[in-house]
């Protein structure tokens, strides 16, 4: 690392306690900024507490060399510092050789984001021997400390002791030690659907019965169809969420399975659940969803919107819910095909199971004859080895039916 | 029809359906001519060493059903005779059973038995047809008359029957004139077209000699050069393929003009109700219909009527049964001005002025809400299936907008072709307009806002009064008001049903077709996709699509899924065509170590995939079918037998019964199958 020393020659004229005073109050100044704010040369005359250059890198350097400073090059090669907090620079001044203070500082550098042993190696310049040796010592200190990363599972990245890894680099709240938590995920997914689906759909119980528009008045609200709520209970916290989201520790999937659903299937026009009326404003965005979510306390740590935000997007990918537009460029979201609440579901795919995600598809494919899953279908003609005409498959399917 | 449409897998399943129906030799014509392309009367008969009079009359019956075009070059002076395979003929043949319940449903239960009577000969002269017809009529059980029940859901494949009350007893002039109107019904609906000198010809060969001629008539023989000279000559052309478009619909024409411009006007506007539908009834004479005229079913408008059956059905699942039936209705009314789902690729030329519409979606009149809520069944309860909200949640404002131009979307599977490129057209507002309708003073939902609002100035989006041209009565009906509240929910699903285009009469609307086929064809490929892979792999074929081309790292960070998992699932996928793969070296050492496999979907290619992946399955299951008729023959023979028909229950043993009724469910189900493939096929292809 670069050191202050062009102004060295002028410190005889400057007795020593006056750079002491103006380190002192050129520090707490500085510290006005947030941290991480790189100062140049010409900031720091600004704030006015030295006014000749030569004494202001007397003093610089005086901070420098006691670890207050950090220093680095801009990208016009022009010197810039940024503040460093007294414990760190304490911390510093108990690394015994330079070696280890650059591997400190390159470590410090890479700030949340961690490190890899290696790149330690070529920005220091340094042996492997030494690196090694180096990172022995600072882990021992407990200056350091070594994490997994999820965007490069076999490097050994190194951080400061006193920093949590950036989520970029453990994954955020999915992973657990950089393994992905399937579990929780599955679980989470079915919660942020459940709310979804509560609050973007209504229970229309069907039937031919006429009259005006009142027979099928429909406030979103999750089992209406059994207990007539009153109007508005959705908003804020609607009951059956609460419940359930409540005792669902995610990371049971027991209590999650027990949360039951209203299922509907039957003839056309009986009871479904079905989207809301057109111009409807409440479909939850993913910062409701969020707050929902902490309110009812799921998880240990709390998520954040953005953490809510690659649920949604998985279950968008997924095509069980949609993204609508709401005013003022916030996205609300609706579960897709709502009235195909399973009549059938499909015991392979968990999720179906518990929450109703399960639709029934609209026209069935091919999945659903044996040539569809056939894997000799390609080898299958007629007249050879495997051909319909012998086909044990259909033989099967044909007495089932 | 793009290229999958020439597959391997597609010539063999068309060629099956040709054996099915028409037999061993003109089936083999059929494949041969698929095999190798056009081919002379001459080569057939040496190739398939066939007799003259086998080869001749194997000919005449694919040519009576349209299965094949002819070609003879016009400059020749005695020109040889080249056949080729009309694939999309004999693809129709499977669709018969459909075609027909379609048209009985919305025509009445007679046209669909006249259709299933036209789609046996192919095409035929009026007259004939009549005498078929009614003596049919009259005896009941003889003839073409199937008279077995069909389900409705056109899982039977070549046997239609109907509900339909028919009394054997009418009088043969009462038939007549019922005849000439539902005959005239079916023309002015397009579903039959007149044939003319050009129906049987090759479109390919006959669109080339159609430039040919211009080039030897305009230009002597010397094509033009040119930006500006190309133009002239495209112009001309045009005009020449405008009239070869026209042939078919010469007839319909004549019936519209000699009805005269009051009776149009009753035809366009009121229609008289009948039983099953609507259509122009009693008023025609037999000699106003041509009646040596020969006619044919026009499957390219069928196709629209099965189009939006299909829509229907999807609507209805999405959104509920109230909304799928008005939308069932909004887009009869559209029908008539439909000519085809896809424009044809031989003698469609986009003029000028068409210039920046898709072309699927040219010049359609919208419906409006007075049109659809006339003819909207009397028995259905539009104040069903609405979901009103606490009025605090709702902003009506917004689902009112108006959107006079379609939506712009990145879609999936739209041919680059059918969009041409449009010349400074705005975004789509959806996109990237941030509405501010919460502040504004709330719209009430009756309707009292007559005040023009112009949201920040984009004029696509604009609020107009709502009861422009209605007097307020007519607006405050709460059937309309509940019409237009199902359109609107039609129009605001993601899918865009419909499209709120106007406010004339209650709200105009129209249907964009392309675009709302396109997403039910992503929606049926995720659907598929889910069958085979699970969610996962829907679940990754939709982060490609979004983002390109990713590495597997980066999918399993974005899906939240282990790698290994990411892994195996595409390569499950990559075996069925549906991801692929592509390597990028990091240098020039091609090691596996050293290069980037970066994963991509492609929803043509997936299409392609999946189409001759159906044609194959549809193969195996008329295979199957064979094979069970085959064991079967001697039952079946006896079923065909005159004396025993209709006689079955005492002349045959109980056992022969049973093996018959397992036949038949059997059969049944592998005809549902395929019936379901096609619907799958249809909407990949035909829609
Ligand atoms: S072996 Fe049977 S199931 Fe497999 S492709 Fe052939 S017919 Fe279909």
């Amino acid at each position: 690392m670069p050191l202050v020393s062009r102004a060295s020659s002028a410190s005889t004229t400057i007795p020593d306690d006056k750079i002491e005073v103006w380190s002192d109050a050129l520090y707490h100044r500085i510290r006005e900024e947030p941290q991480g704010t790189w100062l140049s040369q010409e900031d720091l005359m600004r704030v006015g507490i030295v006014s000749d250059v030569k004494h202001l890198m007397l003093v610089i350097n005086k901070l420098y060399s006691g670890f207050f400073l950090r220093a680095r090059k801009d990208a016009a090669n022009q010197m810039q510092w940024t503040w460093r907090k007294e414990e760190e620079a304490k911390k510093f001044s108990l690394i015994p050789n330079r070696e280890y203070l650059s591997m400190y500082d390159i470590i410090e550098s890479a700030g949340n984001q961690g490190i890899w042993a290696r790149s330690i190696r070529w920005r220091g310049n340094m042996t492997e021997n030494m690196v090694k040796q180096g990172l022995k010592w600072l882990e021992n200190k407990g200056l350091i400390s070594e994490f997994k990363s999820v965007e490069q599972p076999n490097k050994k990245m190194y951080i400061l002791s006193s920093l949590r890894p950036s989520e970029r680099a453990t994954g955020g709240p999915w992973y657990t030690n950089g393994e992905l938590d399937e579990g929780l995920v599955n679980g989470m997914q079915k919660i942020v659907y459940k709310c979804i689906k509560d609050r973007s759909t209504y229970f229309s119980k069907g039937g031919s019965s006429s009259g005006g528009m009142a027979s099928d008045q429909g406030a979103p609200s999750e089992k209406k169809g059994r207990k007539q709520p009153t109007k508005g209970t959705m908003r804020g916290s609607p009951r059956g969420i609460k419940r359930t989201a409540a005792e669902a520790n995610i990371n049971s999937e027991k209590s999650i399975q027990k949360m039951t659903i209203p299922r509907f299937g039957g003839p056309r026009q009986g009871p479904q659940i079905m989207g809301m009326e057109t111009g409807y404003t409440a479909y939850p965005t993913a910062l409701e969803i969020t707050q929902f979510i902490s309110n009812a306390k799921v998880t240990e740590d709390p998520l954040t919107q953005s953490d809510i935000q690659d649920i949604t997007n998985m279950l968008e990918w997924e095509g069980q819910i949609e993204p609508i537009r709401l005013a003022k460029g916030r996205i609300g979201y609706e579960v897709t095909v709502p009235d195909r609440i399973p009549a059938t579901t499909n015991p392979e795919d968990e999720n179906d199971e518990v929450l109703g995600i399960a639709q029934e598809p609209q026209i069935s494919h091919s999945a659903e004859m044996p040539c569809g899953t056939c894997l000799v279908s390609e080898q299958c003609e007629p007249g050879s080895k495997v051909s319909p005409e012998k086909c044990k498959y259909y033989a099967d399917w044909l007495d089932v039916i | 029809m793009g290229s999958a449409s020439k597959t391997p897998n597609y010539q063999e399943l068309c060629a099956k359906f040709v054996r099915d129906i028409h037999g061993e030799l003109p089936s083999r014509i059929f494949e041969y001519l698929c095999n190798y392309g056009a081919s002379s009367v001459e080569r057939i008969g040496a190739n398939l060493s066939m007799s003259h009079k086998e080869r001749n009359s194997s000919i005449a019956i694919l040519y009576q059903l349209n299965l094949l075009y002819y070609w003879a070059d016009p400059d020749t002076r005695s020109p040889t005779i080249y056949y080729e395979a009309n694939h999309e003929a004999a693809y129709n043949l499977i669709r018969k059973g459909k075609i027909v319940n379609v048209v009985a449903q919305e025509y009445g239960n007679e046209a669909g038995r006249f259709l299933e009577t036209l789609a046996t000969f192919g095409h035929a002269r009026i007259r004939d047809l009549a005498k078929t017809f009614i003596r049919e009529d009259c005896t009941p059980n003889g003839g073409l008359h199937v008279h077995e029940k069909s389900n409705g859901n056109g899982d039977v494949l070549m046997e239609n029957g109907y509900d339909g009350d028919e009394d054997p007893h009418l009088e043969e002039e009462s038939i007549g004139e019922k005849f000439n109107s539902m005959v005239a019904d079916l023309l002015c609906a397009d579903v039959l077209e007149l044939c003319s000198i050009n129906t049987f010809k090759s479109p390919r060969k006959l669109r080339a000699s159609i430039e040919k001629q211009v080039i030897k008539s305009k230009y002597n023989g010397v094509k033009p050069k040119g930006s500006k000279g190309q133009e002239q000559f495209l112009g001309y052309v045009r005009e020449e393929l405008e009239e070869v478009r026209n042939q078919p619909r010469v007839l319909k024409e004549q019936l519209l003009r000699r009805l005269g411009n009051a009776r149009r006007d009753k035809f366009e506007n009121k229609k008289t109700k009948t039983e099953n539908g609507t259509g122009v009834t009693s008023y025609l004479t037999w000699e106003e219909i041509d009646p040596s005229a020969v006619v044919r079913i026009n499957y390219f408008k069928t196709n629209v009527l099965l189009r939006n059956t299909a829509l229907v059905k999807h609507a209805s699942n999405n959104l509920g049964y109230v909304k799928g039936q008005v939308y069932a209705v909004a887009l009869r009314i559209m029908e008539k001005n439909i000519e085809r789902c896809h424009p044809d690729p031989y003698f469609h030329m986009v003029a000028p002025n068409e210039l920046g519409k898709t072309i699927r979606d040219l010049n359609l009149p919208p419906v409006t809400t007075l049109e659809i809520v006339s003819e909207l069944p009397e028995d259905l309860d539009v104040s069903m299936g609405i979901g009103r909200a606490p009025k605090n949640m709702v902003n009506k404002r917004r689902a009112e907008r108006v959107r006079p131009n379609p939506r712009k979307e990145r879609l999936p599977y739209i041919d680059k072709r059918e969009i041409e490129e449009s010349s400074g057209e705005d975004v789509d507002d959806d996109e990237y307009q941030d509405d501010q309708d919460i502040d504004l003073p709330d719209f009430d939902a009756r309707g009292d806002d007559n005040g023009k609002v112009n949201l920040n100035g984009d004029s696509d989006v604009k609020f107009v009064p709502r009861r422009v041209g209605l007097d307020s009565k007519v607006y405050e009906d709460p059937r309309l008001q509940n019409t237009r509240e199902h359109l609107l929910g039609l129009s605001e699903a993601s899918q865009h049903y419909i499209r709120h285009s106007g406010e004339e009469e209650g709200g105009e609307w129209v249907v964009d077709f392309a675009p709302l086929i396109s997403k039910i064809q992503k929606f049926e490929m995720d659907l598929y996709i889910k069958d085979k892979f699970s969610r996962r792999g829907v679940r990754l074929v939709n982060i490609l699509r979004q983002f390109g081309k990713l590495d597997e790292k980066a999918l399993a960070s974005k899906a939240l899924m282990l790698k290994k998992d990411v892994s195996t699932l595409l390569n499950d996928m990559m075996v069925n065509g549906l991801a692929e793969i592509q390597e990028v070296p990091k240098d020039n050492n091609r090691q596996a170590n050293r290069t980037i496999f970066l994963w991509f979907f492609d929803d043509d290619r997936a299409r392609a995939q999946l189409l001759s992946k159906q044609y194959k399955i549809m193969t195996r299951l008329q295979q199957v079918l064979d094979v069970e008729r085959h064991k079967n023959r001697e039952i079946l023979e006896l079923y065909n037998r005159s004396d025993v028909r209709g006689r079955e229950e005492e002349m045959l043993h109980p056992n022969t019964i049973k093996k018959y009724g397992v036949f038949q469910k059997r059969s049944r189900a592998l005809l549902t199958q395929m019936m379901r493939l096609d619907e799958v096929i249809s909407i990949f292809r035909d829609y």
